[in-house]
């Protein structure tokens, strides 16, 4: 049995979107966007490999907020900083 | 005499944390107040719950001394959150089984006090029975009178999805031939069980042929041979009738609800049923 020694080994996720519908009495269905579900693993080549896999609920609230204070933060930067001479 | 079962759940979101310093309320429709029962008595047949993200402890008390004796932590019971894949993974844990129950009596409350980490989740859900409630009629068999009945059997999906606050209420009922209307009008059918993709906290099922009542059960991790969940239930209580029973005509009004540690799961119940030509709820 050998070790695979990898010189670079990046992490990578993935989201697995799940939804949900509604059929209303008028016949038109509705579908809803569900968190579903997070993948962390690793690539050899273009093949990934999970780790491990779970609900996306927390992860995807937290993307978002980090997504919103550095929004917040390049908001605050641009109104703060002083315009470039053209 | 007029008889039920009924569940019920407690929880909360983001809790602060530490030494017994968070305390349950119970979801939307439930309660954690015993009624007025005729007989006085009731008791819990199942218990289980979670922590979404790390171990806990959950201290159960209630006033009478006869159901739990200890006024200050009352029974403990551990919840290893972290088993099973770790965080996240197991969805619910085993706190009462049977034939351990837990008497319960008539004005009493529950409370559930619970020590575990900030910002966590946790969902507790119990199952009690309850001999003599009075205006319920609730329709319930034994597996005996399923078999005798039995004419074929039929799984059907109903895909509910758990509450968007996790730890704060079940998500949006769903009816049972909401997803898939092969039930059939006039035909009986008992239900055995169910199937799911994904692990849940609890898995409720609600309609007026249970006297409004919700039943379930948990569908984490320890669980997941729910496929005759109801069988065994009733197996384990011989001389009790546990298997649910309704009218193919109400399957609209037989309305399925989730409950998780988690935001918006959707486990996507396989619904297990026998069907019966006869009630055998009547037989």
């Amino acid at each position: 049995m050998t070790d695979d020694a990898f010189d670079t080994l990046a992490l990578y996720g993935r989201h697995i979107p799940d939804s949900t519908s509604e059929k209303a009495p008028d016949g038109s269905v509705t579908i809803t966007e569900l968190p579903g579900f997070y993948q962390v693993g690793f690539k050899v080549g273009d093949a990934f490999f999970p780790l491990t896999t779970f609900k996306a609920g927390e992860i995807l609230a937290a993307k978002a907020a980090v997504a919103e204070a550095g929004d917040a933060a390049a908001a605050s930067s641009s109104q703060t900083e002083p315009s470039v001479p053209q | 005499m007029p008889r039920a079962i009924v569940l019920n759940t407690a929880g909360k979101n983001n809790v602060t944390g530490g030494t017994f310093a968070d305390t349950l309320s119970a979801f939307s429709g439930d309660t954690l107040a015993i009624p007025n029962l005729q007989s006085g008595q009731g008791k819990i047949m199942r218990m289980w719950g979670i922590d979404s993200a790390s171990v806990a402890e959950v201290a159960l008390t209630a006033g009478r001394v006869e159901s739990v004796h200890d006024p200050q932590f009352g029974v403990r019971f551990n919840l290893a959150s972290l088993a099973q894949g770790g965080a996240g993974k197991p969805a619910a844990l085993p706190m009462i089984e049977p034939p351990n129950y837990l008497d319960v009596f008539t004005g009493d409350a529950l409370t559930f006090s619970v020590s575990t980490t900030a910002a966590d989740n946790v969902v507790v859900s119990w199952m009690t029975e309850y001999q003599d409630l009075p205006g319920v009629q609730a329709s319930f068999a034994n597996w005996e009178s399923v078999k005798a009945n039995r004419f074929t059997e039929i799984g059907v999906r109903c895909a509910p999805v758990a509450g968007g606050t996790p730890g704060s209420g079940y998500g949006a009922a769903r009816a049972a031939n909401a997803d898939d209307t092969r039930w059939t009008g006039g035909r009986w059918y008992a239900i055995i069980g169910f199937t799911v993709q994904t692990p849940v906290t609890t898995v409720s099922f609600k309609g007026p042929m249970w006297g409004n009542f919700r039943f379930g059960a948990p569908a984490g991790t320890p669980y997941l041979a729910t496929d005759n969940f109801f069988i065994q239930l009733q197996q384990q209580y011989p001389s009790e009738n546990l298997i649910p029973v309704f009218n193919g005509f109400d399957a609209g009004s037989v309305l399925l609800e989730v409950a998780d540690d988690a935001t918006s799961t959707s486990p996507k119940v396989d619904i297990l049923a026998v069907e019966c030509k006869n009630n055998p709820a009547s037989s």
